[in-house]
């Protein structure tokens, strides 16, 4: 699809522009080298089992780092450096999810409510405009009360109340274009709605979409591994997430800090490198920021 | 907005924490004396009645039992009793002391005790609480306002059971009244008192009750026992505060909020010392029971059950779990506790283990369910053991962690529906009173509240009653009787003890003094206020 | 440009909301998956766990037809009966309230830190820029809001807690201490508000000291985001011609900044803390955890715990119409403020 490949290639000189800064540079590498840490942890970690908490050496509990245990072990004997990369991936796969389905979702949504009908557009628009109003802790709280826990209810809480923002923005991109002719021309033409909307309306508000999603990376980890951290107290101990590993480690804050240290330098880091990579990129392709700022915030 | 204002917001700020910090630190000392105390279930009913389960560290604070008992010397301690003798073989003379008086001014008189015991009583009928523990008394026979005499049916020592941990407190039967209640076993009445209401003795009143956070406890000034104490810096108000997670106490502990911890991670021990904090260990009889689901496959096979308490690695659970502040079970009955038997202990065989469970044939990649109280990191410990020997036996634990109050509920699902029960559940069991026949209630068939095994032998119901119809009388001669029920329940392994625990009270010496004698075995978890003293 | 038109359209709005609001609850509890009952009633087990759940069938009238259990639904929450906790036992909307009066207490007081710091840092920033103290700011705050607030919350505690062991005076933990507490009637659920009303000075000054750590904590996020975005916006303004041709003319750099930038840049700042505000209270119940504070977030865990979807249906009605509410407000604000505003 040639939306695609332009709105990459309009991203890479985005990058481009971007990697001028120092900033950037640490970032996007440090970002980087963290995904695909993330991506490959469970195959690369030292103990797996232990990493995903199926085992459990009581005895060698809140160890401090050592040669065989580089980052120590938790109070269940675990590995924490396994743990640690295990969480990594959760953290990754998940953002990544998020941001693409919500930014995907929000993208034909809200174009498709620039060129529906009024009384379409009412709905989409109003639709948008409810799930915005949602928290979505509280949401992934009910989502899990009633489906009893797990990954899916917080990944559906959250694509639930992201996508509306990309929505918003999709839908003011694609109300500007609606009154130019090279979209009325076309409805002249008899042809379909949909046609329309992803031949020409779509390719035009994918970049702007695309660099939103890219700079909220880092706001979507930090709100998944909040939410995580908040329900950790009365999840399962066995999960390997960062955010519930941070929240039981600080029992032992002021006695073994190693097991809080690890997990919490690596979600900062992985939290700090998405979103400075995602700023610079938005202030690269926003040079006039002040009327964006007004048209969608 | 000019930056000068940045310099003039700065200094109100300053202002502002300097004048918070000179108050909080510079304060008068405070006139009131508070104590908190951090307990990690919320309060399950302060019915004194009808209590069956923690509401027992409020409930002591709030009534007055006729006696106390300390196992640690054999003695009965007269409490709300001044006098309690043996005048007949089947009678018992209980004179009440002169100035005991409710909290609403009037006195206690026999009446009143008469009414308490026989509420006890009739309330059991009906299958709510403890009363079981007066199954011995015949008739109470009031003589005048402060002299009682209870008939018992046959030899029977009443002083056991006027000092037992539940239903054995003293009451207003002004109670019927202020509630509304038509009869004894009215539910309004359950209902008046555990939305906060009581009417006791003791040297406590309930000044508010928010059963899942906190229950606010003020002295009673008229308290008859103030003389008798003789503790001057006892505490004008008690807060027991509800915190479930060890982490939480143990923060609270630190900050200064919490003033007495029951239940901190072990890990800590040691820094929490160093850090000028006093650790005091008890003994107790509360020990933790694992409790198998008898009606569901595969735990319905006693090969399977045995299986799974042979996996079970004995020699470190006590150090990996308690950190050593236990002692491994034997046998249902707790160490120290009339009817223990030390022969009773497993050892950790897991080629026996896996020998049975092949014999049994059970598939490899079974998944077994247990459930365990969440914020017990015992219990958790425990279940991530368990799982990785069964996982060595090719079986997998799934471990699902509850607050209390579901945990009973999944429990007694075992008599209802049997296949959604879990196959494992620990229960962790204190004594009612000095009787081995409490533990091993717990495989009574139709206890439905505690019976989590869905256990149902009609034989062991009959041969468990005869020993305490025995035990009622004459303990020592009811003990071989005991004995020989716990060894047939060895061998069919319903449930099993896995420890007894020790418990840990951590408190900050410069603020309270938690004597010896504010603890007891028997009355497990309550701290008797009465004897803390609130230095600053 | 505020007209009557626009306020009273933006409220239609937000009252529209509110109800979608209310009918998104309704899906949520009569279309949760397995029995809506027996979620309602906190899937209960054992003993009376039968009469629960009939319970819990009898109030939703989950045998009645569509549209009656929708005008009940909706009757009974504009009433004011939300339904009884499963786990605290007491009405479901006392304890919301309640929950979220902390909460937002925090949220308050964190923003009363962020907005004015904030504000200050980017003009600061932005009067030097390229310049070493720019720079400062910038990393400093990229680095600080982008770390998750929790853990900034995790070693604020810690070097608090280290700090008074080391003064030996009180650790800041809990909203008031236990024994001020005893004495004290909570009427609104925000101490600082209540202290205030009731007199109590003591109480005042011991949650205002304890607040300030948490609120902090809180801050730095909005704190930080503002501070780069004044940066940049101040940064833009002062490169326009009027703003050039007014420093030429003499005018003092305070009334520069007074006339000629804020308004530019005060409508930025109200349109993000709308934003923010929403973004603050998820962040905001983490941030209780840490220093011990009850809240919404400690409503939630219980909840969490025990089934209690009433509390968390509750919660959610409740933070979403405010969350409405709030953002109306801020429109109107913004169009006010900014005559470019297009309506």
């Amino acid at each position: 699809m040639t939306t695609v490949t332009e709105a990459l290639r309009d991203l890479l000189r985005l990058i481009r522009r971007a990697w001028r800064r120092p900033a950037f540079r640490v970032a996007f590498s440090l970002a980087l080298a963290l995904t695909v840490l993330g991506l490959l942890g469970p195959y690369v970690a030292p103990y797996p089992l232990q990493g995903l908490g199926v085992e459990v050496v009581s005895e060698r509990s809140l160890l401090p780092p050592s040669l065989e245990h580089p980052l120590g072990t938790d109070a269940m004997g675990r590995d924490i450096l396994s743990r640690v990369l295990f969480g990594l991936w959760r953290a990754t796969v998940v953002t990544l999810l998020v941001i693409s389905v919500s930014s995907a979702l929000g993208l034909f949504v809200g174009s498709a409510a620039a060129i529906l009908p009024k009384p379409a557009e009412t709905v989409l628009v109003y639709t948008m405009e409810l799930f915005i109003s949602v928290p979505s802790v509280l949401l992934a709280a009910a989502l899990v009360a009633a489906t009893g826990g797990g990954l899916v209810p917080l990944t559906v809480a959250l694509i639930a109340t992201w996508w509306p923002w990309y929505g918003r923005v999709a839908y003011t991109q694609a109300r500007a274009l609606r009154e130019l002719d090279f979209v009325n021309l076309p409805r002249l033409f008899g042809l379909s709605r949909l046609y329309i909307v992803r031949k020409h309306i779509v390719p035009h508000v994918v970049s702007p979409v695309l660099v939103e999603a890219l700079s909220d990376l880092g706001s979507v980890v930090i709100e998944m591994s909040t939410i995580t951290f908040i329900f950790g107290a009365s999840q399962s101990i066995s999960e390997p997430d960062l955010g519930v590993m941070v929240g039981l480690g600080l029992r032992y804050i002021t006695t073994h800090p190693w097991v809080v240290l690890s997990p919490a330098l690596f979600l900062a880091l992985l939290a700090i490198s998405f979103t400075v990579f995602g700023e610079v990129l938005y202030e690269e392709a926003n040079p006039v920021l002040r009327k964006r700022w007004f048209r969608w915030f | 907005m000019s930056r000068r204002l940045l310099p003039v917001v700065a200094l109100v700020l300053v202002l502002a924490v300097v004048t918070g910090a000179f108050v909080l630190l510079y304060r008068q000392p405070q006139e009131v004396r508070v104590v908190v105390y951090a307990y990690r279930d919320a309060i399950t009913g302060i019915d004194p009645g009808a209590e069956d389960d923690v509401g027992v560290v409020v409930l002591h604070a709030l009534y007055d039992t006729l006696l106390r008992y300390d196992p640690r010397t054999g003695e009965y301690v007269p409490w709300l009793a001044e006098r309690f003798e043996k005048v007949a073989e089947d009678r018992w003379l209980i004179v009440i002391r002169k100035g005991a008086v409710f909290h609403d001014g009037s006195p206690v008189t026999a009446e009143d005790v008469r009414f308490s015991i026989e509420r006890a009583l009739a309330l059991y009928e009906e299958g709510i609480g403890l009363g079981f523990v007066w199954s011995c008394v015949k008739e109470v026979e009031v003589l005048n306002a402060t002299h009682l005499e209870v008939v018992t049916d046959g030899p029977c020592d009443l002083r056991r059971v006027a000092s037992a941990a539940y239903s054995a407190f003293v009451y207003s039967r002004r109670v019927l009244q202020l509630s509304g209640a038509a009869n004894l076993t009215d539910r309004k009445l359950i209902e008046w008192f555990n939305s906060g209401n009581e009417l006791g003795s003791g040297p406590y009143r309930l000044r508010s009750y928010k059963p899942e956070r906190e229950v606010v406890l003020e002295r009673f000034r008229e308290w008859w026992g103030w003389k008798v104490v003789n503790n001057p810096r006892a505490p004008d108000v008690v807060v027991i505060r509800i915190v479930e997670d060890p982490g939480e106490q143990e923060r609270g502990l630190r900050a200064g909020e919490i003033h007495i911890a029951s239940s901190v991670p072990r890990a800590v021990l040691k820094s929490l010392r160093e850090g000028g904090f006093e650790v005091r260990v008890a003994d107790t009889y509360h020990n933790f029971i694992l409790m198998f689901n008898v009606l569901r496959w595969p735990t319905n096979v006693t090969e399977v059950r045995r299986a799974i308490a042979l996996a079970i690695p004995w020699d470190s659970v006590v150090s990996a779990c308690l950190h050593g502040y236990g002692r491994v079970g034997s046998g249902l009955i707790p160490y120290g506790f009339p009817g223990y038997d030390p022969e009773l202990r497993l050892g950790q065989d897991l080629e026996e283990a896996a020998r049975l469970l092949a014999e049994a044939r059970v598939a490899g990649g079974t998944e077994l369910e247990i459930v365990i109280t969440s914020g017990y990191d015992e219990e958790e410990c425990f279940a991530q053991l368990l799982a990785g020997e069964l996982a060595k036996l090719g079986l997998r634990l799934r471990i699902t962690s509850l607050p209390w109050d579901l945990v009973k509920q999944r429990g007694t699902e075992v008599w209802s529906n049997p296949e959604a029960a879990p196959h494992m559940i620990i229960n962790d069991w204190w004594p009612t009173y000095v009787t081995p026949y409490d533990y091993l209630s717990l495989l009574e068939c139709g206890y439905v509240t505690w019976n989590w095994a869905g256990y149902c032998d009609e034989e062991f119901d009959e041969r468990l009653w005869e020993a305490y119809e025995v035990d009622l009388a004459d303990l020592e001669k009811a003990l071989p009787l005991y004995q020989e029920l716990q060894r047939y329940i060895y061998e069919e392994l319903p449930a099993i003890n896995l420890w007894d625990m020790r418990h840990i009270y951590v408190y900050n010496p410069k603020k309270v003094l938690l004597p010896e004698r504010a603890l007891n075995p028997l009355y497990t978890y309550v701290v008797f206020f009465e004897y803390v003293e609130v230095l600053s | 440009m505020l007209t009557l038109n626009y306020i009273v359209r933006r409220s239609a709005l937000s009252l529209a909301l509110i109800v979608g609001v209310l009918l998104l609850s309704f899906v949520l509890t009569y279309y949760a998956p397995g029995d809506p009952a027996l979620t309602w009633a906190g899937r209960p087990r054992g003993p009376g766990a039968l009469e629960a759940v009939e319970r819990a069938r009898q109030e939703l009238g989950l045998d009645k037809p569509l549209w009656y259990q929708l005008s009940a639904y909706l009757q009974r929450f504009l009433s004011g009966d939300w339904g009884i906790s499963v786990k605290f036992k007491t009405p479901v909307l006392g304890l919301v309230v309640r929950g979220f009066a902390a909460s937002l207490e925090l949220v308050a007081y964190s923003f009363l830190i962020a907005v004015p710091l904030g504000y200050l840092l980017g003009i600061s920033a932005a009067l030097s820029r390229g310049g070493l103290r720019d720079r400062v700011i910038y990393y400093l705050s990229v680095a600080i809001s982008g770390t998750p607030r929790f853990i900034t919350a995790a070693a604020a505690y810690v070097s608090l807690y280290v700090l008074s062991q080391a003064l030996g005076t009180p650790v800041i933990y809990g909203r008031v201490s236990s024994e001020l507490r005893v004495g004290f009637t909570e009427i609104t659920g925000a101490i600082t508000v209540d202290s205030l009303i009731q007199g109590r000075l003591d109480v005042l000054a011991d949650s205002l000291l304890r607040i300030i750590p948490p609120a902090l904590v809180l801050s730095t996020y909005p704190m930080g985001v503002l501070a780069r975005v004044v940066r940049l916006a101040v940064a833009e303004t002062l490169e326009e011609e009027y703003v050039r041709q007014a420093v030429s003319l003499g005018i003092p750099a305070d009334a520069v900044l007074k006339r000629y930038v804020a308004p530019g840049v005060v409508p930025v700042v109200t349109q993000l803390s709308g934003l923010f505000f929403s973004y603050s209270l998820v962040e905001a119940m983490a941030v209780e955890g840490v220093f011990g504070r009850e809240g919404l977030g400690y409503l939630l865990v219980k909840a969490l715990e025990s089934s209690d979807y009433p509390l968390i249906v509750g919660s959610i009605v409740l933070v979403s119409a405010v969350f409405v509410v709030a953002n109306t407000v801020a429109d109107v604000v913004q169009a006010k403020v900014n005559p470019r505003v297009v309506v």
